[in-house]
């Protein structure tokens, strides 16, 4: 084979219509080029008048040879704006840089209407370096300067939606946080001889949280309530339950002085409120303290919430057993456990939510249980309610994602008595 | 996260409700409505067996609950089977094992 003579064969290149085709286009005169060229050409003098125009840019502005050549400036094809831009940027800038591409500019037609399009232009100069005349070609924009609009468009919608979502999410996030402190006390009322703290660990920023404590007098500051608690579910809905159930708490506290008495109130308004397919719940411990010369005797009761603690001045901590208090408003017949402890000084009662124990630590995700909370508190023994919490806030926060629930931990104690006389002494 | 998956088989007496994974406030309201679905037998037993689940949260008492009072009203009765020890805990610490009957096997369901 002879790859030359193979070369020879092949430049008839195909089929004999493809060759007519391609003859024709070689015999296509520049002259037709440059009249019926998909783009619009024109060539000024140095000072704008126009000396050559060809027949698609007159086609485009509905103008004749005649009427542009010799008589009009390359700026009279403008608008206003498009002359006015002509003449501060573009004919300034083309004669500085001697060219000047992609230009976006309005042309005006006879018939009045506007035309965008996109300008580059070449200046042509001398052998000598003198400025001569200047090549332009144009483009009609039409369609691009429609997509652009669109796309500004577009993008305005975009911004303004993506603005207003933003504000929409900022105002929800102030709304859940008023919501949320109101289910909350703003601070706890001062208790002569009685230290007391708290503590709040919200699982997410956008979900109300469904635990609940207060602490407050009874009469006279003689006698203080309290009660901690959680509602099942997240969002408004467990809000607004948990909303119901601290305020019918605080009057039922006001109303009788017996802890049972306040949860099986919340039973009956719980009940009431919500039916048979559609039950809420929550578990809680309500809580009545009255001094009594150098201790506290408090009367709690349970309805379905972990049992308290009691971290001991003497050292060690042990649960109150409040088993088989029922959980609080889905049941009619539920029955409520009481205890009663006496603290010493240096003892703290802790009520906190099952956030705590249920949390998943180690690599095996293992809940972290009532027996390891137990066995930290009394490692902690003795240790007055701030200390306590500071250290379960600790703990709480050394769980990490560990912890995906609420928790609420309210600590109530006395000073020890060590720390009593040498505050006297002080 | 497991996905919770709810298979219901009719026996004469009643029916079984087997929920297997994680029931929790997701997915809580599938085994309300499978309960309400569910033609119980004047009499039945409604078995929801829990044996294979993993993990319930409040929502899933919640509908525990529900289903309960859904059966009653049917003039049917609950039973719960739980094997796992966190369950049976739970259960224990809101008093509900008082008031459920609970087992750790599935009954026998014969036509009464």
């Amino acid at each position: 084979m002879n790859p030359a003579a193979g070369g020879s064969d092949g430049s008839g290149m195909g089929l004999p219509s493809t060759r007519a085709a391609f003859s024709a286009l070689l015999e296509d005169s520049a002259e037709d080029l440059y009249e019926s060229a998909p783009c619009g050409y024109l060539s000024t003098l140095m000072d704008g008048t126009i000396a050559k125009v060809n027949a698609t840019l007159l086609g485009w502005l509905g103008l004749t040879r005649d009427e542009v050549v010799g008589r009009m400036h390359f700026s009279d094809l403008l608008t206003v704006g498009g002359k006015l831009y002509h003449e501060t940027h573009f004919a300034p800038l083309l004669r500085m840089q001697g060219h000047l591409g992609g230009i976006a500019l309005d042309m005006r037609t006879a018939q009045g209407a506007k035309l965008p399009v996109l300008v580059t232009s070449t200046v042509k100069t001398s052998d000598d370096g003198e400025p001569l005349l200047i090549r332009t070609t144009v483009f009609d924009a039409t369609d691009r300067r429609a997509y652009e609009r669109e796309l500004l468009r577009a993008r305005r919608v975009a911004e303004e939606a993506r603005a207003q979502a933003e504000a929409d999410r900022e105002r929800l996030r102030e709304a859940l946080a008023v919501l949320q402190q109101s289910l909350l006390p703003a601070a706890l009322p001062h208790i002569p001889g009685v230290e007391t703290a708290c503590h709040y660990h919200t699982a997410s920023p956008i979900e109300l949280g469904g635990d609940f404590y207060d602490l407050f007098p009874v009469d006279d500051d003689k006698r203080f309530a309290f009660f901690l608690g959680d509602v099942c579910g997240k969002g408004p809905q467990a809000a607004a339950l948990t909303s119901l159930t601290r305020y019918t708490l605080r009057a039922a506290a006001l109303h009788a002085s017996d802890p049972v008495a306040n949860l099986r109130i919340l039973n009956t308004v719980l009940l009431d409120r919500y039916t048979g397919d559609d039950p809420r719940y929550c578990t809680a411990v309500v809580g009545l303290m009255e001094r009594s010369g150098n201790t506290v005797d408090v009367h709690l009761a349970s309805g379905g919430h972990p049992p308290a603690l009691v971290v001991r001045g003497d050292g060690g901590a042990e649960y109150l057993s409040t088993r088989g208090g029922m959980l609080v408003g889905a049941l009619p017949d539920a029955q409520f456990v009481d205890v009663h402890v006496r603290l010493r000084p240096g003892d703290t009662l802790l009520l906190y939510t099952d956030g705590i124990t249920e949390a998943r630590t180690g690599p095996d995700r293992e809940l972290y249980g009532y027996e390891a909370l137990e066995a930290f508190a009394a490692g902690l023994a003795p240790a007055g309610p701030r200390r306590l919490v500071d250290a379960l806030t600790g703990l709480l926060r050394g769980f990490g994602d560990g912890l995906d629930d609420d928790t609420a931990l309210l600590a109530i104690g006395l000073p020890a008595r060590t720390d009593t006389e040498s505050e006297n002494q002080a | 996260m497991n996905p919770l998956t709810i298979t219901a088989s009719h026996a004469p007496g009643g029916l079984v409700l087997e929920a297997v994974g994680d029931l929790d406030h997701t997915n809580a309201q599938r085994l309300r409505h499978a309960a309400q679905e569910a033609e119980l037998p004047p009499g039945g037993l409604l078995v929801v067996d829990l044996s294979r689940l993993e993990f319930c949260d409040s929502s899933g008492i919640t509908a525990l609950i529900a289903v309960r009072n859904r059966a009653e009203a049917a003039g049917g009765a609950l039973v719960l089977v739980v094997v796992s020890a966190a369950l049976r805990r739970l259960l224990n610490l809101t008093g509900l094992d008082q008031v459920l009957d609970v087992r750790d096997a599935v009954p026998l369901l014969t036509d009464h």
